[in-house]
């Protein structure tokens, strides 16, 4: 939360601020009255000016677009100008790096960048030290831990690549003594510039394309809200304009504008989603071309799933099953295998009267290789179909390869060891059938359905730091609830209180989500993923408390409160005398040493925070407490 | 698929696991034994070495106990520090744990069991209740998440009161709807009569000490009793308040709960905030009537 002295801050620092407080003479001393933040009041880049943009219009994309098609209030002009930033960057210089989350789209005005389409460096677990165990290591992991610790695999520096990390480098990869490339930091006009050194090697030992002037790159992470998958680096000085989420949404009322970026969307994510697909890591070029050309980039559901969502939250399970996309039914033709590229999917088959869930895919993950990989080791005997029904939970982009490429261009080049084990008990028999003694056979997968069933159900498969706490060492004594409150003002972010599964309590505390539907409508971008850590935070100077995000987080998981100054006392609009609300939320404590401080501050070690996008650091949480 | 089934088909009683966590619980145990004998070696090590020395062995062992006290003492503080990075409050309490029970050792080694004089005995009594509090409050915080959990949906303390009224609402509005009926018109009579003040009243003081459910099973005996006068609206007027009176029983059971807890802590840290203080006054009469460290 703002306090009076950072909005004083903000008054100092420019005087033609509208934020700026207006201490109102008047006004009772308990009160502090100021002017109603609106969007823009915060430009993306104050230096934009009315003959940048005029400039930028000339330009393609933005001269075909239709300044007709946009409102007075919120015209073209004022949307570049707004939400819209020109960079210049120099030879080497990192624009987006692979593994940070995307805000905005670049579009190339002058000059060259690359965009590297392999790894540039090597990911490491950031669970790969492992938890520490007794007292001792505890104690010492907890003196390491580090406030911004990312929450995503951290970027590492890949000195010592493997050969097949080398091979799978792309066809520039002549030397077979190639090292990742070291990036450098350095400030220049305030702003931090990642640059990399010796450009000409990384680019002779890495495959990149050029992006010539005119084209767009990074529009795919921001709209879907992931992180980047590839790099793009300046390959000369170039000019590079910059427009953040809010007005690329804006832009997409074009419908031209909005069927380019779809396109492009489409054609670069399907490439590079088949490049980094581990099993399909040892396909040449050529193959990788094939395989693009014949698969389909299918989209199921919508961006803005939140609404169907709280809509159907108290129906019946059976019914919101139902109402969720099919995308491929059990017991019909295994034709195509399907590649999830962002979003989540819910695996269930038919169980007596309703569905039963048996687990959840998400970004990375497949559906139909187990049954095409069991047609491609015994081609002669009659196709399995599927075994599972796919549906998508929310909104889910995927791949659909057709079995015949997936038979004659793909298995063959997969090692036979990364292939899944044959099915040898399906649940439909080659003619489709249901086989009468299946559940018998696979009682073992029931074992944990009722909980994957909460998860999807709640939808707290998109949580990347959910905060969980367990009932079975809770004693309320709210120690979490006071440090909490005790490092922002006085004010907790977070309610213990939430869904309930056994012992597991997930309480209302912001989960940093995979995919943040609280950021799509956001007017000024205050609600934002920091790039690095990957936390979704929200800048109080920017917040004009209109409450789209708390509205749209499913979980309930954001508040509006009313702004307070340093004094406690509470801030009123000027004019309309209403209070001055803003959104409130777990920040994860990112400004602290300690992480966040209701975790550190529980004495009984009830609360602590896990990924639940997948279901392996639950599984494996579940493992050592039933030990 | 085969990746996220299979985790789920990990059966949670691997055997590989279960071992590995059964080595580390008794390796924990193991350890926790040997920091306390080391620890207490320690102490008759010092008390030894100091009676060698021709010196005060009560001064040795009454600032080991000291010394102990006062970094009992910091757990406190460092939960009222929740932003500096001093480790998690898990490590601190589990240190303090370990410290309490060398403590323990360090004060029969310097005062025995009882003690002579009004401030010795003021401190031997302080230190004993200290003790016992800490003791169950250990064993509460070790036994309480389980009875809470046994006892319904989790609630916030804060929430208890005002879920009571919206329970003591409900069950006057099922009264209400029961008068009305000529057939479940005994269940508005038992309202009036019995339930009203159950739902609308607080719980006895002995209930509150010691929380069991012989009341709320008096009373839900009493209002099955009365099936027999009802018809089918009726009975299902019986269930809602047979519900209802489980939930208030479970409000206040957890509420109760919560009380313990906290009357404990606060018990413990009140009364080791004034040990230290009395422990001041026997420092500052130890130097002044002794002649001898």
């Amino acid at each position: 939360m703002p306090t009076l002295g950072m909005l004083c801050h903000c008054a100092q620092s420019n005087a033609s601020d509208s934020f700026a407080i207006k201490q109102n003479q008047n006004m009772s001393a308990s009160i502090t009255a100021i002017e109603r933040p609106v969007r823009w009041d915060h430009p993306f880049d104050r230096e934009m000016l009315s003959k940048d943009v005029a400039h930028l219009l000339s330009y393609p994309p933005f001269s075909k677009l239709d300044p007709k098609l946009f409102s007075a209030s919120g015209s073209l002009e004022m949307i570049l100008q707004h939400d819209a930033r020109i960079v210049r960057y120099e030879p080497g210089d990192v624009i987006v790096r692979e593994g940070d989350y995307g805000n905005s789209a670049f579009i190339v005005l002058r000059g060259n960048v690359r965009a590297f389409l392999v790894s540039l460096w090597q990911r490491q677990s950031a669970t790969q030290a492992g938890p520490a165990h007794g007292i001792f290591s505890k104690l010492l992991a907890s003196f390491k831990r580090k406030a911004n610790e990312p929450m995503d695999d951290k970027l590492v520096q890949a000195s010592n690549p493997t050969n097949e990390q080398r091979k799978n480098r792309g066809r520039n990869s002549q030397s077979s003594h190639v090292t990742a490339p070291a990036p450098s930091i350095e400030t220049v006009d305030g702003r931090s510039r990642i640059f990399l050194q010796d450009l000409q090697a990384i680019l002779h030992d890495f495959q990149s394309e050029p992006l010539e002037p005119g084209q767009i790159f990074g529009e795919m992470a921001a709209i879907t809200r992931t992180p980047h998958r590839f790099s793009v680096v300046a390959d000369s000085p170039c000019i590079v304009v910059e427009i953040r989420w809010q007005g690329l949404r804006l832009l997409r009322k074009d419908p031209q504008f909005r069927a380019y970026i779809d396109d492009r969307y489409r054609q670069s994510g399907l490439e590079m989603h088949l490049r980094e697909t581990k099993i399909f890591r040892f396909l040449d070029d050529d193959t990788i071309q094939k395989v693009v050309k014949a698969t389909k980039l299918d989209s199921y559901g919508e961006l803005e799933w939140f609404a169907d969502y709280k809509s159907l939250k108290g129906v019946d399970s059976n019914q919101r099953i139902q109402a969720e996309p099919l995308i491929a039914s059990e017991g019909t033709p295994a034709n195509d295998l399907f590649l999830i590229r962002a979003g989540f999917a819910r695996l269930s088959f038919e169980h007596g009267n309703g569905h039963q869930t048996t687990a959840y895919l998400g970004s990375g993950q497949m559906f139909g290789l187990d049954e095409l990989a069991d047609s491609f080791r015994q081609p002669t005997v009659r196709a399995l179909p599927y075994q599972q029904s796919l549906r998508a939970l929310g909104f889910v982009d995927l791949l659909r390869i057709p079995r015949q490429i997936v038979l004659e261009t793909l298995l063959p080049k997969v090692r036979k060891s990364e292939l899944p084990p044959t099915i040898l008990n399906p649940r439909y028999d080659l003619g489709g059938s249901v086989v009468p003694d299946f559940e018998r056979n696979d009682r073992r997968s029931t074992l944990e359905t009722p909980l994957v069933e909460f998860l999807v159900d709640q939808r707290l498969i998109n949580g990347r730091r959910t905060m969980l706490i367990d009932l079975d060492r809770c004693t309320g004594c709210d120690e979490c609830v006071k440090a909490c409150a005790s490092t922002h003002q006085g004010t907790p972010r977070f309610i213990r209180s939430g869904p309930q599964y056994g012992s597991l309590m997930f309480t209302h505390a912001c989960m940093h989500c995979t995919d943040p539907v609280c950021m799509i409508g956001c007017p000024t971008g205050a609600i934002h993923r920091n790039p690095d850590s990957g936390v979704i935070d929200i800048n109080p100077n920017t917040c004009i408390g209109c409450k789209t995000c708390s509205e749209s987080c499913p979980y309930e998981n954001i508040v509006m409160q009313q702004l307070k100054d340093d004094r406690g006392n509470a801030v009123i609009d000027a004019s309309s005398k209403l209070p001055i609300l803003q959104a409130s939320k777990c920040d994860l404590c990112q400004s602290l040493p300690t992480g966040p401080a209701c975790q550190n501050a529980c004495p009984h070690a009830a609360l602590f925070r896990l990924d639940t996008s997948s279901t392996q650091p639950l599984q494996e949480w579940l493992e050592r407490k039933v030990a | 698929m085969s990746a996220i089934a299979s985790d789920f088909q990990k059966n949670t009683s691997n055997p590989i696991s279960q071992n590995r966590v059964r080595r580390s619980t008794v390796l924990r145990v193991g350890k926790s034994l040997a920091a306390i004998t080391i620890a207490s070696l320690l102490c008759l090590g010092l008390q030894r070495f100091v009676s060698n020395q021709l010196g005060n062995e009560a001064f040795a062992t009454g600032y080991t106990l000291l010394a102990v006290v006062m970094a009992l003492s910091m757990l406190g503080v460092r939960k009222r520090l929740p932003s500096v990075n001093l480790g998690s409050v898990t490590i601190w309490q589990t240190t303090h744990h370990y410290l309490g029970l060398f403590c323990l050792i360090a004060y029969c080694s310097h005062a025995g069991i009882l003690a002579n004089g009004w401030l010795e005995s003021t401190l031997a009594a302080l230190f004993w209740t200290i003790l016992l509090t800490g003791f169950m409050s250990w064993y509460i915080n070790r036994s309480s998440p389980r009875l809470l959990r046994a006892a319904g949906q989790a609630i916030l303390r804060s929430d208890i009161p005002e879920a009571r009224i919206a329970v003591a609402e409900q069950a006057y509005q099922i009264a209400l709807t029961a008068a009305g009926s000529s057939n479940a018109f005994v269940i508005a009579d038992f309202y009036q009569a019995t339930l009203s003040k159950f739902f609308t009243g607080p719980r006895s003081l002995w209930y509150r000490i010691l929380p069991t459910g012989k009341h709320r099973r008096d009373l839900q005996y009493q209002l099955g009793e009365l099936t027999r006068y009802l018809d089918e609206n009726g009975i299902e007027l019986q269930r809602k308040m047979m519900s209802l009176i489980q939930r208030r029983d479970d409000l206040d059971f957890q509420s109760a709960i919560h009380n313990r807890i906290r009357f404990f802590a606060t018990i413990h840290t009140v009364l080791l905030g004034a040990f230290i203080v009395f422990t001041a006054g026997h420092v500052v009469a130890a130097h002044m009537y002794s002649s001898h460290w």
